[in-house]
């Protein structure tokens, strides 16, 4: 199972996408539950998100793994291959891969998008659910400079490629679940 | 409460009016509103751009929270109408960041209280829950 989840700035997506996740591994045989984290604790605002995403967590028996970039290469390793084979992974967020991806030195820059696809398909390959998070960036109706507007670009190409992909997309409209593709399953749901 | 979201310009207050069979009176503004007030009495219906309000309390030193539930103890039944705001790149100004997150963390809260919530888009409003 595939799970796409999108939405904007404090949407609730990142809950939803957490209940849907542990409801997932909990229907599932076997297999770890994962917690995929792409945010690089750069700044003060983003240890805050994190430490607010922990506490989320907390008590879910998520084993968080973090991971800045290629996810691919993440898939290779024999530790993690062994620990996500049958697993139900959450991955987080696809906003702050792609930046990483984009704009740090080890990313794949130009080849960013292929980079992040190649991964997801390595996740989906290794386990049995993963579900996806992604923003919303592309509503403000502001035009960036050029390395912002290759940032959504990019971004936006990867959700779509997701999306074709995913057994599921569902857009969170501050914490109500709009389903963009497939049946969801009822949680939340009117 | 019924809240009701959408992008800007999307016909959210037409669509309330319409859709409630109510006036355009009876919907105050947030932009607007006296913030003393504790909301207008005697079935006040509608009050729209809650973004807007969230927004002023920020500035005036109020916990938007705390202000909501004053707004909403008086009038239990009133419908909400907010912006759909955070669906763009965050912003450099962390005051910015501030207030999206606090009214984004807000409207989850509504939401869930909610006896129904519509989403409008194009002028069409989909009942969400």
């Amino acid at each position: 199972m595939f799970l796409l989840v999108y939405g904007g700035s404090a949407s609730g997506k990142s809950a939803y996408a957490e209940q849907r996740t542990v409801r997932l591994h909990q229907q599932s045989t076997a297999g770890q539950l994962i917690y995929l984290a792409a945010m690089k604790p750069y700044s003060q605002a983003a240890q805050q998100r994190i430490r607010r995403h922990r506490r989320l967590r907390a008590g879910k028996g998520f084993r968080t793994v973090e991971r800045y970039t290629d996810l691919y290469g993440l898939c290779q390793d024999p530790a993690f291959a062994r620990a996500a084979a049958g697993s139900t992974i959450l991955l987080e967020c696809m906003s702050n891969l792609t930046a990483n991806e984009i704009f740090e030195p080890e990313g794949a820059g130009a080849q960013a998008a292929d980079a992040i696809l190649k991964g997801i398909e390595a996740l989906r390959a290794l386990s049995a659910n993963l579900t996806a998070v992604t923003l919303d960036v592309f509503g403000d109706g502001v035009h960036y400079d050029e390395s912002v507007e290759r940032y959504r670009r990019t971004l936006a190409f990867v959700n779509r490629e997701m999306a074709k992909q995913a057994d599921e997309a569902v857009r969170v409209v501050y914490s109500i679940p709009v389903i963009l593709k497939g049946a969801g399953d009822g949680i939340w749901n009117p | 409460m019924i809240l009701v979201t959408g992008g800007a310009w999307q016909g959210k207050k037409e669509f309330v009016c319409q859709h409630f069979h109510l006036p355009q009176e009876k919907v105050t503004d947030g932009r607007t509103f006296v913030l003393e007030e504790k909301g207008p009495s005697g079935g006040p219906a509608a009050l729209d751009h809650y973004e807007a309000l969230v927004r002023r309390w920020i500035k005036a030193g109020a916990d938007p929270e705390t202000m909501t539930r004053r707004l909403l103890d008086g009038n239990p039944e009133m419908i909400l109408i907010t912006d759909e705001i955070g669906c763009g790149i965050i912003p450099m100004d962390p005051e910015e960041v501030q207030y999206r997150e606090v009214h984004g963390r807000l409207c989850c809260r509504l939401a869930q209280s909610a006896g129904q919530v519509y989403l409008v888009e194009c002028g069409i409003g989909r009942r969400i829950k």
